[in-house]
C-alpha cells in the first residue's frame, strides 16, 4: 500500500519530527536549568517574566512563527527541512521549557541537597537531578515530536512535504478515505507508541507540581561549559519572543492596518469565535465528567483509561476531518454534516484530551479535606456544588476552556476538511493569505491572533498559580 | 587528631529572611569526638543554623570555621562537599532511581577519597545492617530501612563531623529507640563528633553529651552530660 517514495517520506517526516523534539529538549533544559540554579540571584528575577512570557507562547499558532521568520531565512537563502525544523523548534520551544522547568521542580531539595553535601554540583547536576526530571524532559520532547509529525502548515509554507501533507493531499487527489487512512497506519502506530510510553508518567508528573526550592540555598557552581549553554538557551528564548512580535510589529507598519485586517476578516473571525466557544465548552463539560470519572477508578483501569483518552493524540489531524466526512456523509448520519459541528467535533477529538489532562491536575489538586468537610456542613448536595465544589473547581475549567479555545482557533488540518460551505476560520484565511495575499493583511491578522494567545496564555498562567502551582 | 581539639567553631552567627531575625549572635564550639544535641521549637532557627554550618546557606554576618578553617563568612563559602561533613536530613532523600549501593557510593566518587575508602563502607554496611537491602531502590523501603541507609549514606565518606536534622520524625517508638541505640554505637564506634537537632527530650537525652537551647535565634548552653 506505501510505495517506496512514500516510505522515504515516512523515514524523512520521523528524522525530521525526532529532531524537532530532541532540539526542543536541549534547549529546554539547558534554559530551564539557568533558572533554576541561578536560584535566589537577582537574574532570577530578570529571567522569570521572560520564562513566563515564552511559555505562554506555546498559544501562539506555529504558522505565525513561520510567517515572522520567513523573511528572515529568504533573505539568508535559508529554506527546507532546516527552516521549517528550526521554526518548528521556535514554536514548540514551550513545551520543552514547561516540561524542563516541571522535571526541575519535581526533584525534592533534600535530594540535591544530600548530593550537595557529598560530590560537586556539577555531579549532583548530572548523576542526581537530570536522571530524576529526565521522565519530564522525554515527556516534553515527545509531546514536541508528536506535533511535528502531525503539523504540515509550517513545512508547507516552506515547501516542504512531509508525511501528514501527504495523507491530506491523498484524499483531496482521490477523495476516498481508504487509502489515506492506510497512509495514516504506520504514523499512528509510532505515536500510539509514544503516547502509551509517556502516559503513566504524565499523570504522575501533572499531579506532582509542589513549591519548588528552599528560599535561600546557594546557586549550583556549574562548569563554564554549561554556564555558556544555558546562556545560549536563553538568548534562543530571546529571540523565540522577539523575532515573531517585533517582525509582526514591522511588517503591520501602522495600527490601521490591523484595524483594515480585522474588518477584512471580521466574517472568519467571527465563526472562529462561535467555533471555538462551542468546542472548548462543550469539551470542558466532557472533559469535567471523565475526570471524575477517572480519579474514582483503581489504579490498574485508571491507567488504562488513561491511556485510552489520550490516545486520539495519535490520530493525524487530516485523518481526523477525513473519518468525520466520511461518516457523516454516510446515508441517515447527515445531520451535522455541513454544519459548524462538524468542526466543533474534530476539534473536540483533537483538543479535548487536553482539558481532561487539565481538569485531572485540577481535580487532584483540590484539597479532599475541604471537599469532606463541605459534605458534613452543606445544607443540602446543590448548596455544597454551588458554594464549595464549583469555586474550587473554576480556575481548572477556565484553564481547560482557555487551551481548548486557543488549539481550536488555530488548528488548520482537520477543520480544513469539515468546515462548512462558505464558512472559514481565521487560520484558515490567514493560511490561505500566506500563499496568496498581502503580507502587511497578513500580519495584521498574526499580529490578532498572538494577542490573543498570548493573553489566553497569560490567563491559564495566573488561574494556575492561584490553585497552588506557583512553579 | 586530638580528641579535646575544637572540631567546630561558629562565630557571632546572624541570619535573617526577608528582615525576619532568625539567628542572632550564635556562638557555639564543638569539640572533636562530642555529641552536642540543638534542642527549640519549631521555627527557632535549628534548620537554619544546620543549613549554614552545611554551606548549603550564607550568614549574613559572622563566621564558621572547620578545624581552624574558615570555611563560612557571608565572603566566603567553601562548597559543603568539600567540607567533609556527613548530613542527614528531616527525610531519608535517597536518590530514587539508585539503588542503595549506588545511593552509599555516591559519597566516595569524589576526587579527593582517600584510600581504603570502600573497606570502610563495607563496615558501616555491615554495622547499619543494610547488606540484604544493597540491590534494593529506595521505593522498596520502609521508614527504618530508608533510615538506616540515609544514615549509611552520610557516614561512608568517612566524615569529620555527622550533623543530624531531625532524622527520626515520623518513625514509631519502638523503632525510633532501635535507630536512636544504632546512631550512637556507630557515632561511638567511628568516632565521629556529632550535632543532632531535635525537639524531642527523649531523644536529646540518649545521644548528647551536651544540649544546647535554640530560642527566637538566641542559643544557651542548657546542660552538659545527661
Amino acid at each position: 500500500m506505501i510505495g517506496t517514495r512514500q516510505l522515504m517520506l515516512f523515514v524523512r517526516t520521523l528524522f525530521y519530527s525526532l529532531g524537532t523534539g530532541a532540539l526542543v529538549m536541549i534547549v529546554g533544559v539547558f534554559a530551564a536549568s539557568a533558572l533554576w540554579t541561578f536560584h535566589q540571584k537577582k537574574l532570577t528575577r530578570l529571567l522569570k517574566p521572560l520564562f513566563i512570557l515564552s511559555c505562554v507562547m506555546i498559544f501562539v499558532p506555529p504558522y505565525v512563527h513561520a510567517l515572522a521568520w520567513a523573511d528572515l531565512f529568504y533573505r539568508y537563502g535559508i529554506e527546507g527541512f532546516g527552516a521549517s525544523l528550526w521554526v518548528m523548534v521556535m514554536a514548540l520551544l514551550p513545551m520543552g521549557l514547561g516540561f524542563s522547568l516541571l522535571g526541575f521542580y519535581l526533584v525534592e531539595d533534600a535530594m540535591v541537597e544530600a548530593g550537595r553535601t557529598l560530590n560537586r554540583d556539577s555531579a549532583v547536576m548530572s548523576a542526581i537531578i537530570l536522571p530524576i526530571a529526565m521522565p519530564a524532559m522525554l515527556t516534553g520532547m515527545i509531546f514536541a515530536f508528536l506535533w511535528t509529525l502531525h503539523d504540515f502548515s509550517v513545512p508547507s509554507l516552506f515547501f516542504v512535504n512531509i508525511y501528514s501533507l501527504e495523507i491530506f493531499a491523498k484524499y483531496s487527489a482521490t477523495n476516498h478515505p481508504f487509502e489515506p487512512f492506510m497512509l495514516s497506519l504506520p504514523m499512528m502506530l509510532v505515536a500510539t507508541i509514544m503516547i502509551v510510553f509517556i502516559s503513566g508518567f504524565t499523570k504522575k508528573l501533572m499531579m506532582g507540581l509542589r513549591k519548588g526550592q528552599t528560599r535561600d540555598a546557594l546557586p549550583l557552581h556549574m562548569p563554564f561549559w554549561f554556564k555558556c549553554l544555558q546562556t545560549i538557551a536563553i538568548g534562543i528564548l530571546i529571540l523565540q519572543i522577539a523575532v515573531p512580535v517585533i517582525s509582526l510589529i514591522v511588517k503591520v507598519a501602522t495600527p490601521s492596518n490591523i484595524w483594515l485586517s480585522i474588518l477584512q476578516a471580521r466574517r472568519e473571525l467571527g465563526f472562529t469565535l462561535v467555533l471555538s466557544t462551542l468546542t472548548a465548552t462543550l469539551s470542558v463539560i466532557v472533559a469535567l465528567f471523565l475526570a471524575r470519572k477517572v480519579i474514582g477508578m483503581e489504579k490498574r483501569s485508571r491507567l488504562l483509561i488513561w491511556v485510552c483518552i489520550l490516545l486520539p493524540l495519535a490520530i493525524p489531524a487530516p485523518l481526523v476531518g477525513i473519518g468525520l466526512v466520511t461518516l457523516f456523509s454516510q446515508p441517515g448520519l447527515g445531520l451535522i454534516y455541513g454544519t459548524i459541528w462538524m468542526p466543533v467535533l474534530a476539534n473536540m477529538i483533537r483538543f479535548a484530551p487536553l482539558a481532561f489532562i487539565t481538569m485531572s491536575v485540577q481535580l487532584k489538586r483540590m484539597d479532599q479535606s475541604l471537599l469532606d468537610s463541605v459534605s458534613v456542613f452543606q445544607k443540602n448536595q446543590m448548596h455544597g456544588f454551588i458554594n464549595v465544589y464549583f469555586p474550587m473547581v473554576l480556575p481548572g475549567i477556565t484553564a481547560a476552556f482557555m487551551v481548548v479555545f486557543i488549539l481550536t482557533t488555530g488548528e488548520l488540518g482537520a477543520t480544513l476538511l469539515v468546515s462548512p460551505p462558505g464558512r472559514s476560520t481565521l487560520t484558515m484565511r490567514i493560511y490561505n493569505y500566506m500563499h496568496y495575499g498581502s503580507s502587511q493583511m497578513i500580519a495584521g491578522l498574526c499580529l490578532t491572533m498572538l494577542a490573543l494567545s498570548l493573553s489566553a496564555g497569560l490567563i491559564v498562567y495566573r488561574l494556575f498559580r492561584k490553585t497552588g502551582g506557583d512553579q | 587528631m586530638n580528641q579535646s581539639s575544637v572540631l567546630l567553631k561558629v562565630s557571632r552567627l546572624n541570619k535573617s529572611y526577608e528582615k525576619r531575625k532568625i539567628l542572632e549572635n550564635i556562638s557555639l564550639e564543638v569539640m572533636s569526638g562530642e555529641s552536642v544535641v540543638l534542642m527549640g521549637p519549631s521555627g527557632s532557627g535549628k534548620t537554619t543554623l544546620f543549613r549554614l554550618i552545611t554551606g548549603l546557606e550564607l550568614p549574613d554576618s559572622g563566621e564558621i570555621y572547620l578545624e581552624n578553617r574558615l570555611v563560612s563568612s557571608p565572603k566566603i563559602s567553601i562548597p559543603p562537599f568539600q567540607r567533609n561533613l556527613g548530613v542527614v536530613f528531616q527525610s531519608p532523600a535517597l536518590w530514587p532511581h539508585m539503588d542503595v549501593l549506588s545511593n552509599i557510593l555516591f559519597a566516595t566518587q569524589k576526587k579527593d577519597t582517600p584510600a581504603g575508602i570502600h573497606e570502610f563502607v563495607d563496615l558501616v554496611i555491615d554495622e547499619m545492617e543494610i547488606r540484604p537491602l544493597l540491590k534494593a531502590y529506595p521505593s522498596r523501603l520502609s521508614g527504618g530501612e530508608a533510615r538506616r541507609v540515609s544514615i549509611a549514606r552520610a557516614l561512608a565518606s568517612r566524615p569529620r563531623l555527622m550533623l543530624m536534622d531531625e532524622p527520626l520524625t515520623n518513625l514509631d517508638s519502638t523503632l525510633k529507640d532501635k535507630m536512636l541505640e544504632m546512631i550512637k554505637r556507630v557515632t561511638q564506634e567511628f568516632e565521629t563528633t556529632l550535632i543532632y537537632i531535635t525537639h524531642d527530650d527523649t531523644e536529646a537525652r540518649y545521644v548528647s553529651d551536651k544540649c544546647y537551647r535554640l530560642n527566637n535565634g538566641v542559643l544557651t548552653l542548657e546542660s552538659t552530660g545527661f
